[in-house]
């Protein structure tokens, strides 16, 4: 059932945001082209010249905020109307559980922001590659040289796996966070997104503090002691790595709990207290 | 193995200082048409929704099928709000996916036919629908599954005579006939005829339950009759 929530929550996704996604892609490339066409001719000078060339660059930085924005908005929608909102009358009806429903806006929302993340980073490089194909493969070319003369050690590829699941756990427990003061609003009679909106400020502050409670003990952990192999690898993780594995290790954790709590927070309203207007 | 399919034991649910539901006793058996009447304000859709899981009960107990609200008894519900739930970036193909998908008992088949009557292709756009339209396919969806207990909230109000007749006519040529069709309204004059039950519901509370022909004998007089003449102190 979680698959069937997921499919539909992806096909609302999809009919939204993949005609951005590809418009972001062509405007990189037109604006690569432009950039490309207005240095490279000489005829623009001065302050037109830097204008026509920057502009582009400017336009792509405002796209990619925009999109975030509505990205956010998206996730934020897809629980407020999807769920609490009249389409609530047939979601909540369907034979699947409250849990399966926060998943399944969780995994869409992490899938949308991974792939956002994804196009912004290749709509810059389509941009760059426009511009100066030559150069960029340069940079490449130069990157795998460097790769293969010098192969990076294996514990550094450790640290950034973890730093890579430190990211997405991150994601993942700040989308909950979004939704569990969604959650925490609909108990409110009235003004239901005011208070989800000083819902979700209230839990920052009170995070802050548990942070700032909990670094000390952090502090007190014997850094410079951290060793360890990956089994069956033969990696070694040490010494000023074993610290840093250490540290994203803890931060892992700590999103791992946050979103355990705010998952648990989230599905107890909706089970215990689910009003629909 | 119970027969009964629904059995409500001193059901409450208060909202603040309103009692929406005062102790309600309801059992309902399998196979039959209900109606839940009573006026605006009484506690039908309150009732409904808790039926449905979608609030829970400040004190007493629901069961469906011997079972409290949950995955299993959704799957033997079919309901109809009073308002639309459609997504609207979904087309109505998506729609009928979906029913697919999740029930078990929805027939696609069915679904198709009522969707050709309605002239409603599978790539049309539901925000493009009118109201009336939007409707109507979402009573369609509801009434193309073979369920166990259907729950319909005002399916017929604020509609024309034409529409109620529609209405009225898909309910009764597509429900399952070993099911039981629950139908809350304060228009009784149009469903009187094709009712087995009258549950008559009055500020939270049960105030009659008894079959269409035994009130009729009783009162010498139709159930819209008696409804007029109980809740007519009401009236501004």
């Amino acid at each position: 059932m979680l698959g069937k929530l997921i499919k539909y929550d992806f096909r609302s996704l999809g009919r939204k945001f993949a005609p951005l996604w590809a418009a972001l892609a062509a405007l990189a490339a037109l604006n690569g082209f432009t950039i490309r066409h207005v240095l490279g001719s000489g005829n623009f000078t001065g302050f037109l010249n830097f204008l026509l060339g920057v502009l582009p660059i400017i336009l792509l930085i405002v796209l990619w905020a925009a999109l975030a924005i509505m990205a956010l908005v998206f996730i934020v929608q897809r629980f407020y109307k999807g769920l609490l909102g009249d389409e609530g009358y047939l979601m909540f009806t369907l034979p699947v559980t409250n849990a399966q429903h926060i998943a399944a806006k969780t995994v869409t929302a992490l899938i949308l922001l991974v792939i956002t993340a994804v196009v912004a980073a290749l709509s810059g490089l389509l941009l760059l590659t426009v511009y100066n194909p030559q150069g960029v493969g340069d940079v490449f070319s130069a990157a795998f040289r460097v790769l293969r003369e010098e192969p990076i050690p294996g514990q550094f590829w450790w640290i950034l796996a973890e730093a890579a699941v430190l990211c997405l756990a991150a994601v993942v427990a700040d989308v909950l966070q979004i939704y569990a003061a969604i959650s925490l609003g609909h108990l409110s009679k009235k003004h239901r997104g005011g208070t989800a909106l000083l819902a979700y400020v209230g839990i920052n502050v009170a995070l802050s503090v548990l942070l700032s409670a909990l670094v000390p003990a952090l502090e007190r952990l014997p850094l410079e002691e951290m060793s360890f192999y990956v089994d069956g690898y033969g990696v070694h993780v040490g010494k000023m790595f074993g610290a840093a594995a250490a540290v994203i290790g803890v931060g892992i954790l700590w999103e791992v709990i946050k979103g355990a709590a705010f998952f648990l927070g989230s599905n107890a309203i909706l089970n215990r207290k689910l009003n629909l207007e | 193995m119970t027969t009964e399919l629904v059995k409500c034991t001193a059901l409450t649910r208060d909202f603040g200082p309103v009692k929406a539901l005062q102790g309600v006793d309801l059992t309902l058996e399998p196979g039959k048409i209900v109606g839940l009447l009573g006026p605006n304000g009484s506690g039908k859709t309150t009732l409904l929704k808790i039926l449905n899981g979608l609030l829970q009960p400040t004190s007493g107990q629901v069961l469906i099928c011997g079972k409290t609200p949950g995955t299993e008894s959704k799957s033997l519900i079919s309901y109809l709000p009073d308002r639309g739930y459609f997504p609207d970036w979904m087309r109505v193909g998506d729609m009928v996916e979906l029913f697919a998908d999740f029930y078990a008992d929805f027939d696609r088949v069915k679904a198709a036919e009522m969707c050709r009557a309605l002239g409603l292709e599978d790539d049309l756009g539901i925000k493009t629908l009118s109201k009336g339209t939007r409707e109507k396919m979402q009573l369609m969806l509801v009434m193309s599954r073979k369920a166990r207990l259907y729950l319909l909230d005002e399916p017929i109000a604020g509609v024309d005579p034409a529409a109620r007749e529609f209405i009225m006519q898909t309910i009764l040529t597509n429900y399952n006939e070993e099911g039981t069709v629950l139908i809350s309204t304060h228009l009784l004059s149009d469903i009187e005829q094709v009712l087995d039950e009258a549950v008559f519901l009055q500020q939270g509370k049960i105030v009659l339950h008894e079959s269409v022909d035994s009130i009729r004998e009783r009162t010498g007089e139709s159930v819209d009759a008696l409804f007029r003449e109980m809740f007519r102190f009401q009236a501004f």
